[in-house]
């Protein structure tokens, strides 16, 4: 398998500040879907860049090895499903104990996240990219500072 | 790995019991032990991304579920028809 591009764990936190930014240009401009699959982006990288400090590696290639090793399960980390990242946090650290319930209802928001949003030709509207970003923003808050 | 069969089968009723019966509710496994939840209906019509989560919600909440069964839901999911035309 060929090494991530980007996967180092300061280009993944770099990446994930720089797509939420990318995204509120998006949402200025009412890009709402577009607005919304860039900012589900953030949330990916953050928890990579995570997983990585809390294992101590720096890249996601370690990171695949680590985890693999420890759960001893094969798995790769080009996934994009926020849903597999957080289960392996919480494997790790007992993320889930620590979700309050408004985070909860962010996590669940966040998780309707696909990357498949590209192909979309419909867009979505003002109230979903909102609702979208406030979630995005306070559940990515929680990863970076609940463990 | 798959997710407690009560605890989806709690929820499920709590759902069922509020919408009509014509509403679309699925409760199925996701990743591992996680849980989705799918509800399509008329009742979720001019509400906003925000207001559907909270429905759902409220309503899990009162499957009175342990806190450690309600953080395995993953994905919520609630459409209106509108939604899907």
């Amino acid at each position: 398998m060929t090494p991530f591009n980007f996967g180092g764990r300061t280009e993944q936190l770099t990446a994930a500040l720089k797509r939420l930014m990318d995204a509120r240009v998006l949402m200025a401009e009412e890009r709402w879907l577009g607005a919304m699959y860039l900012a589900g982006y953030a949330v990916e990288c953050r928890l990579k860049a995570k997983l990585m400090e809390i294992l101590n590696v720096w890249n996601l290639d370690e990171l695949e090895s680590q985890l693999a090793r420890r759960f001893r399960q094969r798995l790769s980390l080009r996934t994009h499903e926020l849903e597999i990242l957080m289960t392996f946090l919480d494997r790790l650290v007992g993320i889930r104990s620590r979700m309050r319930k408004e985070i909860l209802r962010d996590y669940t928001l966040c998780s309707r996240w696909q990357t498949q949003f590209r192909y979309s030709p419909l867009d979505a509207t003002k109230y979903e990219c909102e609702s979208f970003f406030e979630a995005v923003e306070r559940f990515s808050k929680f990863i970076s500072t609940s463990c | 790995m798959a997710a407690n069969p009560e605890t989806k089968k709690k929820i499920e009723e709590v759902l069922r019991h509020h919408f009509q019966e014509n509403a679309y509710i699925d409760v199925s496994d996701g990743y591992q032990d996680n849980i989705h939840v799918i509800v399509v209906s008329n009742e979720l019509d001019e509400k906003s991304e925000r207001e559907k989560q909270e429905i759902l919600w409220d309503l899990i909440d009162d499957a009175e579920l342990p806190e450690s069964e309600k953080t395995k839901i993953s994905l919520i999911l609630p459409l209106s028809r509108s939604n899907l035309k």
